[in-house]
């Protein structure tokens, strides 16, 4: 066998996770588990819609929607029909930074998901029919998740006046106007380009052996050609000076707030950081935001932040819903008057553990399943090019301390280079 | 008390559940929420723990604990880090024996949930599930909001949920689940820490029996301004879980609409492109409730899908499943079984289902084997008895101006209108 081991590492009590390469490029991240006779089965492109160019937005996604139709072998149906014919269950997700087609087969299956999903990177077919239905239901899925959905449209907003140049500004599913503009041509180069091994982490969780899975995956994709895919491109966003606010009125029932602070790329030190902090604002009932807004005061019904996952230079998105008796001005003061003393006072050691303990069982709880495990490592391997930050991202979050994360709060959740999204009810 | 384990070393973290056999079915009508109202008051305030003092506590665990309101059930949850679970646990216990009901935390509790209904409201799927649920099957007990209306809300007091919660957690009717790194012993230990003393009189188990429905295809058009989608609900009354029929049309509706290949996907969304989702389900309960259709066109195209929709079902009901069909389903079925136990939290979850329905023990797991025994003429049979497609609600959450001249068309026995908010 061609395959070359690259590192291993301990997962709990009893498994070992390993990552191995083929001479093609393509990335094996497989953990055994044999506590049930099932597989995940994910395959992990390094493309997201940050590759996209304006105009084209939404490719990465509605090429996704394209992966399930028709092949050269199967016909239209048949990809999804032998999957389900013995109890399987499959989907896909586009992010910026990736794409990810996910499988959930029994363990007999083994064979038969390997070679379906080698077969569809080589074998697609893009015909007029099929892209038009499935173009229109990517329009359909884009009414659903942004256009008629409150949340989403807030979202979109934040981010496209967040970023100025970096391709996070826009949605992943696309501008409306570029989705029904998407052209066959286009969709076959970024086939040709972005669908080879050397993009591809295929990650492996559940019940098999490993010397039989390592030979089926070398005799399904060893034959496959590398492609000449370009590095992604860090484009640096231009030094925001000066708070951007954006107002709109929908037809909606309780207003909303939303603001981005930028933040550094997942891989920076000061990401795990920041991810404790958004916990230790808002992550919990008793968490200071929650409790002065939500529980004390009555001024928003919800709360929550977070740091995006990026590659490059990320986002912190706090979003909170104003009750029916106050205003988003009210909410708004509230909010900044909270932030800036807890930047400005030590941090009680007590919310530092009570978030450790948090994070520790998120962490464990993350990896219940096969198929949590198999993302969290897709992510990882994805994103920062090795599975094992997922335990050192572990390791960083539970040594963070006090200070750390008073100076997170000073350094990134800073007015001048925050963008705000107000949304209120129609008069 | 029933008590339950399944024990697994994978991870250090346990998850535990304590679960009675009444939920917001036994809630009397125009009292609707009660029920969520009384549960969610465990958690305002219990021992000498005030709201925000028991939130810091379980927190500090890194732990979550909730209540999950249900028709026929509460579910009082817990999950934890292995070496917080003693802790964890007495905070759970708290909340049903030591539960303050300070007149306050009522209070703020009601105002809550007025919020929790505006959230839904933004929510157009939310919007259209409850809307169904309240048209489905008008008198009938499941037929109601958990969450409660305005309305509702407004006549809940403080005693009437006191005595109620007094009445909830009879100590015969709880069943204790827990899935982790622990053995029967620990189990056993906590089990003794429900106090044993609690047998209060029963409260008035509701009549599952629904009342005549109304015939014929209703429209409801629930009415939201400027809506470029619509979300399409449509359903009536299917047979009790743990019923023969229950399985049979288990296999119908994964055939119909639970599959990527099923009949709805296809045709609504791989063959046209009308929806993202185009799914049939059926809800799991003690008595008869809902099996719904549900998806989400575009407006401009919403009168052809909800027709082709409706003919679907027709034909479903008409011609029932081909042998084919049945064999695919069946297959599927029995493939994708272990899937639903393939973690301790799964087979735990199956376990306390079976206690609460009052199931034979490995009811849910014998489904497979069950399929092995079925045939599609069983089948069809239960489909031409059970599928209602000339008597069902269908809720349309569109604008209603622009909407109801397009769906006046389709041949509804009656057409309501109704703002998205007014329930």
């Amino acid at each position: 066998m061609s395959w070359t081991l690259e590192c291993e590492a301990p997962l709990g009590r009893s498994l070992t996770i390993r990552r191995h390469r083929l001479a093609n490029g393509l990335c094996l991240v497989s953990v055994a588990d044999p506590s049930a006779p099932i597989i995940a089965y994910q395959s992990w492109f390094s493309v997201g819609s940050r590759h996209e160019q304006e105009g084209k937005t939404g490719m990465c996604h509605l090429f996704e929607h394209l992966m399930f139709n028709e092949m050269e072998s199967l016909p239209v149906g048949e990809f999804d029909r032998q999957i389900e014919s013995i109890g399987g269950d499959t989907n896909a997700a586009t992010w910026v930074d990736w794409t990810f087609y996910r499988a959930s087969v029994p363990k007999s299956a083994l064979d038969l998901i390997i070679s379906l999903e080698a077969t569809r990177m080589t074998q697609l077919v893009l015909s007029p029919s099929v892209v038009e239905a499935e173009r229109e239901v990517v329009v359909n899925e884009r009414l659903q998740v942004i256009d008629d959905d409150i949340d989403g449209f807030a979202g979109q907003e934040l981010f496209r006046h967040a970023f100025a140049k970096h391709g996070y500004r826009w949605p992943t599913i696309g501008w409306m106007d570029d989705i029904k503009a998407l052209q066959i041509p286009d969709l076959e180069t970024f086939y040709g380009d972005y669908y080879a091994p050397n993009n591809l982490t295929l990650v492996v969780a559940g019940d098999f052996e490993e010397s039989e899975l390592l030979a089926s995956i070398e005799a399904n994709y060893g034959s496959l050609a590398s492609s000449n895919v370009a590095p992604p491109e860090s484009i640096p966003e231009p030094v925001q000076a000066g708070e951007r606010r954006h107002s709109y009125q929908k037809p909606v029932s309780s207003a909303r707030l939303l603001y981005g602070y930028k933040a550094p790329p997942q891989s920076h030190k000061d990401w795990p950081l920041i991810s404790f902090a958004c916990q230790l604002l808002a992550g919990s009932a008793s968490a200071p935001l929650q409790l002065e807004l939500v529980s004390r005061r009555e001024l928003a019904s919800s709360i929550a932040c977070e740091v995006m996952p990026f590659r490059d230079a990320s986002l912190i998105e706090l979003s909170a819903t104003a009750t029916r008796e106050h205003s988003l001005d009210e909410l708004q003061e509230a909010i900044d008057t909270e932030l800036g003393a807890l930047a400005s006072k030590p941090i009680p050691q007590s919310e530092v553990d009570k978030v450790a303990n948090q994070v520790e069982t998120e962490f464990w709880g993350s990896l219940t399943t096969v198929d949590g495990k198999a993302e969290s490592l897709g992510h990882y391997q994805c994103v920062h090019g090795d599975f094992r930050a997922l335990f050192t991202m572990a390791e960083s979050l539970a040594a963070v301390t006090a200070e750390d994360v008073q100076r997170v709060l000073a350094t990134y959740f800073n007015e001048e280079t925050r963008t705000v999204i107000r949304i209120e009810p129609e008069a | 008390m029933k008590c339950i384990l399944e024990p697994t070393f994978d991870t250090p973290l346990v998850s535990f559940h304590i679960s009675n056999r009444l939920g917001t079915a036994a809630e009397p009508f125009g009292s609707e929420g009660l029920v969520y109202h009384t549960a969610e008051m465990g958690f305002r305030g219990a021992s000498f723990l005030g709201r925000n003092e028991f939130d810091e506590k379980v927190d500090s665990l890194g732990a979550s604990l909730s209540i999950g309101t249900h028709r026929d059930y509460l579910d009082l949850r817990g999950t934890c880090l292995l070496r917080h679970l003693d802790t964890l646990f007495e905070l759970a216990v708290s909340t049903i024996h030591l539960a303050r009901f300070d007149e306050e935390e009522h209070e703020q509790l009601l105002r809550e949930t007025l919020y929790e209904l505006d959230d839904l409201r933004d929510d157009d799927a939310s919007v259209a599930y409850r809307f169904l649920n309240r048209y489905l099957h008008p008198g009938y007990v499941y037929c109601r909001t958990a969450l409660g209306t305005e309305k509702s809300l407004g006549t809940i007091t403080l005693d009437q949920s006191r005595d109620l919660h007094s009445k909830l957690f009879r100590h015969s009717d709880l069943i204790l689940g827990v899935a982790g790194p622990i053995d029967d012993a620990r189990l056993a230990t906590l089990a003794s820490r429900l106090p044993q003393d609690t047998e209060p009189e029963a409260y008035p188990r509701p009549d599952l029996t629904p009342p005549p429905a109304t015939p014929g295809r209703r429209l409801i058009i629930v009415d939201k301004p400027t809506r470029q989608q619509c979300q399409v609900a449509m359903g009536h009354l299917a047979p009790a879980y743990g019923t023969v029929a229950h399985d049979q049309m288990q296999v119908a509706e994964i055939a119909f609409g639970g599959m990527f290949t099923s009949r709805l996907m296809q045709e609504i969304r791989v063959k046209e492109g009308w929806s993202y989702g185009a799914n049939c389900s059926m809800n799991q309960a003690l008595g008869k409730h809902s099996l719904q259709l549900t998806m989400a066109p575009a407006a401009e195209v919403c009168p052809v899908a909800i027709a082709r929709m409706l003919e679907l079902y027709a034909d479903l009901h008409d011609t029932g499943l081909s042998q084919d069909e049945f064999d695919f389903t069946r297959s599927y079925l029995q493939g994708s079984a272990a899937f639903e136990r393939a973690t301790a939290n799964q087979r735990l979850y199956r376990t306390m289902q079976e206690e609460i329905y009052g199931l034979p023990k490995h009811f849910g797991d014998g489904f497979a084997d069950r399929l092995t025994d079925m045939t599609v003429a069983e089948v069809n049979v239960a489909i031409a008895q059970h599928t209602k497609p000339r008597d069902l609600a269908v809720v349309v959450v569109a604008t209603a101006s622009s909407m109801l001249p397009e769906l006046e068309g389709l041949g509804w026995d009656s057409i309501e209108v109704v703002a998205y908010d007014s329930y």
